[in-house]
């Protein structure tokens, strides 16, 4: 931690960069400072550990699944691409395709390994813990990066063994013959699945995405990854089961898998789907998590998420079929959409709304707006695409006049992740709470802000905020 | 190029600049909750919106202000601005404004280089300083260099900076932690000459 007390006694602001996934401009935008990067901290077991497992903060999230599972046989419900590195990813929470079978990465947290600077400006190497220092590892526990200190290593002191096994499959449809009426049904039909039958616990191995993409694209999706609560796939009913429900909406069957966080159609094979035999690949489950999550990289993007309590409205639906319909004339919007994530199962574990800084746990779907582009040319269109989608989707009945435009926590939204941060919320006061909930999460971390890092060293745009008249 | 010669007081927060004009007589700049009045022979001739703009600096032909906020457009850090003079009537015309370093928040003081080509400014609850370029027009660019100040256990509070004529050094006044920091200013970077953000060192000029 030398090149963090050189940082400090420089003056130069510090960053701290795992893997370089931030959504916005967190670790980067740092002109004159230093930019601290751990890609290069990958420990995997040092002596004394014991049992436990670490997880260094540099080490990317698939080569961490490749060594936990060659070395013991386990995971970690973290996220779907391979190169997004743990550091940033788990103190935000880390959720994954398995997390409704085993919760967020930070639900299983027992240590975090982390460097702080005093009031007086010097580094205090700290294991945090439930008893030492518990509020510094609680805010630890899905914060966000870049808040507290440098995190450089994760300890678990048990983790899920990994599933053996997976299916993965899906159905397509067609936008050229998509009519309004059907998209909501698709849309209601996903919905409902997750508000009612999702909740039981036999389904908590399924990962279902309804990928919607921009009309302009072709088609759009719903892809899962499946497997028994024991980890294999002996009984395949729940899977054929959620896909029927889109059987007379004309769906084909498809095989498709998660890429980068996305939904990337395979070859199709047959022309229909017949109910309860759909084109479930059968995979390795190692081979489903490392080999399908690689990630281009290197493009333009924008992001904005939400979660969910309930079902869609039809309301909320026939407003997404708007924006998916929607052309922006001298604008290419291919790439563009909102892909519906399953959630709940053992996330949604009300004790750990206390133990941890995650305060969704009571969605049952979690939305992530995404956009890529090449084009420079295209920055302001697709932008605002994106920006008027979200506001006119979150403005209405669901939502307070006073929080219209954002998925204020509710009965209906339980707000937005942290880990897909989004500077746009920036202009709403009450942005912290889109993040951390109305409960006591964010006066929490905004106390561990003030005793461990009281000179706000470690900041970005929208690192917890000191408490009023303080540094 | 008319005879000048600026001043600086501070009245209650706000902030009074004089320039001595041969052919239009005395005109001063005075900032105000939310603006800048310039006033001649007694009486304002103009008045510009501005957001507490606590510090102003005449430098050539520009007046540059610098705003003590806690946010500017929706993140946290003050801004400085920057208006030409009109060279007959003393008036102002915006040039531009600029947010200043994250966490640079309630600004409190600024000077401008001899040059004229950088600002530094003295960010008072951020506790640092930022160095920000000047182009010839006058138009302020993205800060170049955040100096993070660490107090000795207490907080840092940088309250008032100003260059040495020679602009090759800067000469600050911390209120937090009551000190006075020299730095070497080259090539638009500042560096510390004197007193150690550690404390244990201490003022060497």
């Amino acid at each position: 931690m030398a090149a963090l007390q050189h940082t400090i006694d420089s003056g130069k602001r510090p960053t701290v960069r795992s893997g370089g996934h931030c959504y916005e401009d967190f670790v980067v935008n740092n002109p004159g400072g230093a930019i601290l990067d751990l890609s290069l901290l990958n420990a995997s077991h040092l002596p004394g550990d014991g049992e436990r497992y670490r997880i260094s903060a540099g080490s990317q999230l698939g080569a961490a699944y490749l060594e936990l599972y060659k070395r013991y046989g386990v995971t970690m419900p973290g996220g779907s691409c391979y190169t997004v590195g743990a550091g940033g990813h788990i103190c935000g929470g880390g959720y994954g395709v398995l997390s409704r079978l085993f919760g967020l990465t930070v639900d299983w947290l027992s240590a975090v390994d982390i460097a702080t600077v005093d009031a007086s400006g010097k580094v205090q190497l700290r294991r945090v813990d439930k008893t030492n220092d518990p509020l510094l590892f609680r805010a630890c526990r899905g914060g966000g990066g870049g808040n507290f200190g440098v995190i450089t290593d994760y300890l678990f002191d048990s983790l899920p063994k990994a599933p053996q096994e997976v299916v993965t499959g899906g159905v397509s449809f067609d936008w050229a013959t998509m009519t309004e009426a059907r998209f909501v049904d698709i849309v209601l039909k996903f919905g409902d699945y997750f508000e009612t039958r999702g909740k039981d616990e036999d389904t908590w191995g399924m990962f279902a995405a309804l990928g919607l993409d921009h009309s302009s694209g072709g088609g759009f999706g719903v892809s899962i990854q499946f497997c028994n609560p024991d980890g294999t796939c002996k009984d395949l009913s729940v899977a054929n089961e959620f896909l029927d429900r889109f059987q007379d909406c004309g769906a084909k069957p498809q095989h498709s898998v998660l890429r980068n966080g996305r939904v990337v159609a395979l070859n199709t094979t047959p022309a229909s789907a017949c109910p309860g035999e759909h084109a479930l690949a059968r995979r390795v489950w190692l081979d489903a998590t490392i080999n399908d999550s690689g990630g281009d990289g290197g493009s333009r993007a924008k992001y904005k998420s939400c979660y969910m309590r309930e079902n869609f409205t039809a309301a909320e639906a026939k407003c997404i079929y708007k924006h998916m319909k929607r052309t922006i004339p001298g604008v290419d919007l291919r790439g563009s959409m909102v892909a519906v994530d399953s959630y709940g199962g053992a996330v949604n574990r009300p004790a750990l709304l206390k133990e941890t800084a995650r305060p969704q746990r009571a969605s049952v779907m979690k939305l992530q707006f995404q956009s890529y582009w090449h084009n420079p040319a295209y920055d302001a269109g697709r932008l605002q695409w994106m920006s008027d989608f979200y506001t006119d989707l979150y403005t209405g009945d669901n939502v307070p006049a006073s929080y219209s435009g954002t998925p204020y926590p509710g009965k209906h939204y339980e707000g937005c992740y942290i880990n897909y941060p989004d500077i746009d919320m920036l202009k709403y006061p009450f942005w912290p709470q889109l993040y951390y909930g109305t409960g006591d999460i964010y006066p929490m971390l905004q106390d561990v802000k003030q005793k461990y890092d009281p000179h706000n060293i470690f900041h970005h745009s929208m690192s917890v905020r000191p408490k009023q008249g303080q540094a | 190029m008319t005879s000048r010669r600026s001043f600086l007081q501070f009245l209650g927060g706000l902030s009074v600049v004089s320039a001595v004009r041969g052919a239009s007589g005395a005109v001063q700049y005075a900032g105000t909750n939310d603006a800048i009045e310039v006033r001649a022979r007694g009486r304002v001739i103009q008045r510009v919106a501005s957001e507490r703009p606590v510090s102003l600096c005449l430098s050539g032909n520009f007046l540059f202000a610098v705003n003590q906020i806690a946010e500017f457009q929706g993140l946290p850090s003050g801004s400085v601005e920057s208006f030409s003079v009109d060279a007959a009537t003393g008036c102002l015309t915006r040039v531009s404004r600029q947010g200043l370093s994250l966490s640079a928040t309630m600004p409190k003081s600024l000077t401008v280089s001899p040059d004229g080509r950088h600002l530094v400014v003295a960010v008072y609850g951020g506790g640092s300083y930022n160095v920000l370029p000047v182009a010839p027009n006058g138009e302020i660019g993205r800060v170049t260099q955040a100096v993070k100040e660490i107090g000795c256990g207490k907080a840092a509070h940088p309250h008032s900076v100003v260059f040495h004529p020679s602009g090759r050094f800067v000469i600050a006044k911390d209120m937090g932690i009551d000190r006075v920091s020299v730095f070497r200013f080259s090539e638009g970077r500042m560096t510390r000459v004197s007193y150690q953000s550690n404390c244990e060192r201490g003022l060497l000029i």
